[in-house]
């Protein structure tokens, strides 16, 4: 009987036992939640450094009442300065009264104040917070980033929305590169520091300001040397892989096409190679592009023939190398600024020869011929036959 | 977890049977309970006064026991004695088949057995029995048969004549079908066998008949299909049921509940079925069937939980759509027990994952109301199960004006007096009226709901991972009677996968389940490391 009587007790415990373990756990979590409507939503930052040198963040924080009204923007701006970033977002509170609930982040607007000093600073809160998702673009603008917040858009009321669709669809265009603040981020923090981000700028429209993003901007060191426009922008993308389409258009000087317009459709993504070539000792590189087009407008009358289409081949051919070769001339003869990733391509097939130069890497960059190989087929002519 | 809480459950039922152990099952009403009156005869005696005497103490105050004296014989009279019970047995059978006979019957003199030749050649009767016990008497009057006792005899001829009102065979109100056969069982264990046999009309239909329950001595028949069924199942119901030992069996849901394996899991390791075609489509699987005296309810014993997504239209009808609304409903079977917890979980731990246009709309939808999601969303369900309880429960007339009210305009009012966000309200809509596609699973799915919401509000995704793993690991333990509960999913068997979630063409079945009848041995159930003996 006294076994039976342990055994009871042994039930009995552990029931005991697994119910005091669930209403722990239960208890535990109360003070974790948060509730939607207890946070506010950020879609938008912009970060200045003030002249005293503390850092102003620009939030643009969704106001879900607004969301329905039609000619308001439901975005309110609220700005805070702080010494960091981070303890200016704390002091936000204060007058939101809200925590900020940071993955919905959008876009990140970097100020001339800090664009034009050093971008590398403001960046780690981008990689340290475990609540900043890695996708949010980065953008510059000459602009105080605050103004950039500021705007307003006409075909939504989250201007932040308009921002992220006008990078998204480049991909029709190419005039502007996409860059997520992870990408960015891997470009600032390495050791020469070089990069490009898209270029934010304002336009006016009806008596008021509109957000345009338009060409790249490059970095060196973390700072903001120069623009491309929207020609040599693509010139760098298509090295990059990442011309996804985009209207090549030219009145070509030749004697099947005189006082024609064709406007040519990239229609895939293009493909691009890096080739470095190490002979005695001296490196030399060749970019080959491959890339499909269909012929999307012809102004003026010509008859597309078998042979002038292999001749417009060769001009578009042509045209491509010329944004290639504009980008060239800023990037490299100026800024020597490898925007390319060449080096990356040089380290991977000659290792020893990059342990080597890596520190020199401006000055070989700045003599480095570059041969450039454009390959086009026109897959569709954009008419039934 | 459940393994310990079945060993406790079983020390403690071994204690109850110790307390109730003079109860003996087979044993008249004398022993072990109270109810009748301790000095009555052991068998018939030849003297029809005493028996008179005995019946009558026996039966006491108790309208509706006949009986009926009088002289049997045309030349040579005898006093004779008929017992029976109004309303169970037929009279006009008795009046013209056995007093009018007797009455007219040229009974033998001498030694000659008066009882034999009355069987014999005066009662024009099918079921007849002779009988010496007068326990075994009384229960008989009580079961419906119609008792005769002769002066100077010590035996009694029963006399089956039972006869009662009953509800006709009619549609089934739990298992409706668009096609296929609409009758169902009702509370007569006699047509309800019946009605199988008009299923299957083959010599190995077996049924085994026994009585359960010490004061309802309820008829409780097992039946199989021998040659199909494996024995070692057959045998293993019968030591379960023998085993039960309860003063009354109102329903089979009293036999479940003495037999399943695992009486602390959710999932039932039982199934019932109220239509004839059903359980016979089981019996052919090599399954076996327990059937119960007053109810329609008819158990079916080894249960899979695939089965419960299974619905007899599925083989009527053509597989196509079949096949999609199989896919639907284990789909929903998982949205139904999950989607309140992945909400909440999501909203609360995950607001990353919500696309950036609905997000918004939801916290609008939030903005305004009191209470924290979890609050609302589990009293959303338990109003839920409110609704669907009144449903059930109220009286037909007034039923459905007032779940109407209770659904619509509840509903609508909650939203509207914003003490709930619509976007809880669908959800939980939404959950519940999904449930309804495993309908027999409905119990499970009610309770796993709540608990899921518990998981997502305490630890976000990882709990409702946590928990559905924690699911699935019981559902792979889980056994009913030596079966795997979850196969063919896991153990994974490829040969009754072809029936599982999606239901190949018939012709690939029907070869799977000929294979089946060929022999016992061939059952198509892999056992799956069950032990033998059936210990649970």
């Amino acid at each position: 009987m006294a076994n039976v009587n342990k055994r009871k007790r042994h039930w009995a415990l552990r029931l005991a036992a697994g119910l005091i373990a669930v209403s722990v756990i239960a208890g535990l979590t109360g003070c974790n939640l948060a509730e939607l409507n207890q946070k506010a939503l950020v879609s938008m930052i912009g970060l200045d450094y003030t002249k005293n040198g503390q850092v102003r963040v620009t939030l643009g924080l969704i106001s879900t009442r607004k969301m329905e009204s039609k000619d308001d923007r439901a975005v309110m701006i609220y700005t805070s300065e702080g010494e960091t970033i981070f303890d200016a977002i704390r002091k936000l509170v204060m007058e939101v009264g809200n925590q900020p609930l940071w993955p919905y982040v959008r876009i990140v607007v970097l100020g001339p104040s800090i664009s034009k000093k050093d971008v590398t600073p403001v960046l780690d809160f981008f990689s340290r917070n475990n609540e900043v998702q890695p996708n949010p673009y980065i953008v510059l603008s000459q602009d105080p980033a605050e103004d950039i917040v500021n705007l307003k858009t006409d075909m939504s009321n989250l201007p932040a929305l308009i921002i992220e669709q006008q990078i998204d669809n480049q991909t029709l265009l190419g005039f502007a590169p996409k860059v997520p603040s992870y990408q960015f981020g891997e470009m600032m923090f390495t050791e020469e520091k070089v990069g490009y981000a898209p270029i934010i700028k304002k336009v006016k429209r009806n008596n008021e300001y509109i957000p345009k993003v338009q060409g790249m901007a490059v970095l060196k060191k973390g700072i903001w040397k120069g623009d491309l426009n929207e020609k040599e922008t693509r010139g760098v993308l298509w090295v990059k892989k990442q011309v996804g389409g985009g209207i090549l258009v030219s009145e070509f000087e030749s004697a099947s096409f005189s006082n024609v317009k064709i406007a040519l459709e990239i229609i895939e993504k293009n493909k691009a190679t890096i080739e470095p070539s190490l002979v005695n000792g001296e490196l030399s590189v060749r970019i080959r592009i491959d890339t499909a087009l269909s012929i999307g407008e012809v102004m003026g009358s010509v008859r597309l023939t078998d042979e002038n289409t292999t001749e417009l081949n060769r001009l578009a051919e042509q045209l491509i190398k010329n944004e290639i070769e504009s980008s060239l001339k800023k990037t490299q003869k100026t800024w020597k600024t490898d925007v390319y990733g060449i080096n990356e391509a040089v380290h991977r097939k000659y290792p020893a020869y990059w342990k080597n130069n890596r520190k020199n890497w401006d000055n070989i960059f700045y003599d480095l011929p570059i041969d450039i190989e454009v390959t086009t087929e026109i897959t569709k002519m954009g008419l039934f036959r | 977890m459940f393994r310990w809480l079945t060993k406790n459950f079983k020390y403690l039922s071994l204690l109850m049977h110790n307390t109730t152990d003079g109860q003996e099952q087979g044993g008249s009403f004398t022993n072990g309970t109270n109810i009748g009156s301790p000095n009555l005869p052991k068998l018939v005696s030849a003297d029809l006064n005493g028996n008179l005497e005995a019946l009558q103490a026996c039966f006491g105050m108790n309208e509706g026991v006949l009986y009926r004296t009088f002289l049997a014989g045309k030349a040579v009279k005898r006093p004779a004695l008929l017992v029976a019970v109004s309303g169970m047995v037929e009279k006009t059978m008795i009046n013209e088949s056995v007093l009018s006979p007797i009455m007219n019957a040229e009974l033998p003199t001498g030694k000659a057995d008066i009882m034999r030749h009355l069987r014999v050649s005066v009662l024009a009767v099918m079921d007849i029995k002779e009988e010496k016990d007068f326990m075994q008497v009384v229960q008989q009057v009580l079961g419906g048969n119609a008792a005769l006792f002769m002066e100077g005899e010590s035996k009694v001829l029963l006399i089956q004549l039972a006869d009662w009102n009953m509800r006709g065979v009619e549609q089934s109100t739990t298992e409706t079908v668009i096609r296929g056969p609409k009758d169902s069982f009702n509370e007569d264990l006699a047509t309800n066998l019946m009605l199988l046999r008009r299923r299957i009309h083959h010599p190995k239909l077996r049924f085994e008949s026994l009585t359960l329950g010490s004061i309802s001595r309820t008829k409780v028949v097992i039946s199989y299909l021998d040659g199909i069924v494996d024995d070692a199942i057959v045998e293993e119901v019968r030591k379960r049921v023998k085993k039960i030992r309860m003063p009354a069996v109102l329903e089979s849901g009293y036999i479940e509940q003495y037999i399943e394996d695992a009486p602390f899991s959710l999932f039932p390791t039982v199934s019932n079925s109220e239509k004839p075609d059903i359980v016979a489509s089981r019996l052919l699987e090599g399954r076996v069937a327990i059937f119960v005296d007053g109810t329609p309810f008819v158990l079916v014993v080894p249960d899979q939980l695939i089965n419960h997504f299974h619905v007899s239209e599925d083989y009527y009808s053509r597989p196509y759509l079949t096949n999609l609304v199989r896919l639907l409903r284990v789909t929903s079977f998982l949205l139904t027990i999950m989607l309140p917890g992945l909400f909440v979980s999501i909203i609360y731990h995950h607001p990353i994952l919500i696309p950036f246009s609905l997000l918004v709309k939801l916290a609008k939808l939030r903005e305004d109301v009191p209470f924290q999601l979890y609050i609302e969303i589990t009293t959303m369900i338990l109003v839920f199960e409110i609704i669907k309880e009144s449903g059930i429960r109220m009286p037909r007339p007034i039923g459905q004006a007032v779940s109407l009210v209770g659904a619509l305009i509840l509903g609508q009012a909650a939203v509207d007096a914003g003490l709930v966000s619509i976007p809880v309200v669908v959800i939980v809509a939404f959950s519940g009226v999904s449930s309804f596609l495993v309908t027999s699973l409905n119990d499970t799915i009610s309770l796993l709901r709540i608990l899921f919401v518990l998981a997502g509000t305490a630890f976000g995704l990882y709990g409702v991972l946590v928990l559905g793993m924690f699911i699935v690991t019981h559902l792979a333990s889980l056994r009913s009677f030596g079966m795997p509960y979850a196969t063919p999913l896991f153990p994974i068997n490829w040969h009754n996968a072809k029936d599982a979630v999606l239901r190949f063409p018939l012709r690939l079945l029907w070869d799977q389940r000929n294979r089946m009848s060929q022999g016992a041995k061939e059952v198509q159930y892999n056992r799956g490391g069950g032990k033998q003996d059936g210990q649970r």
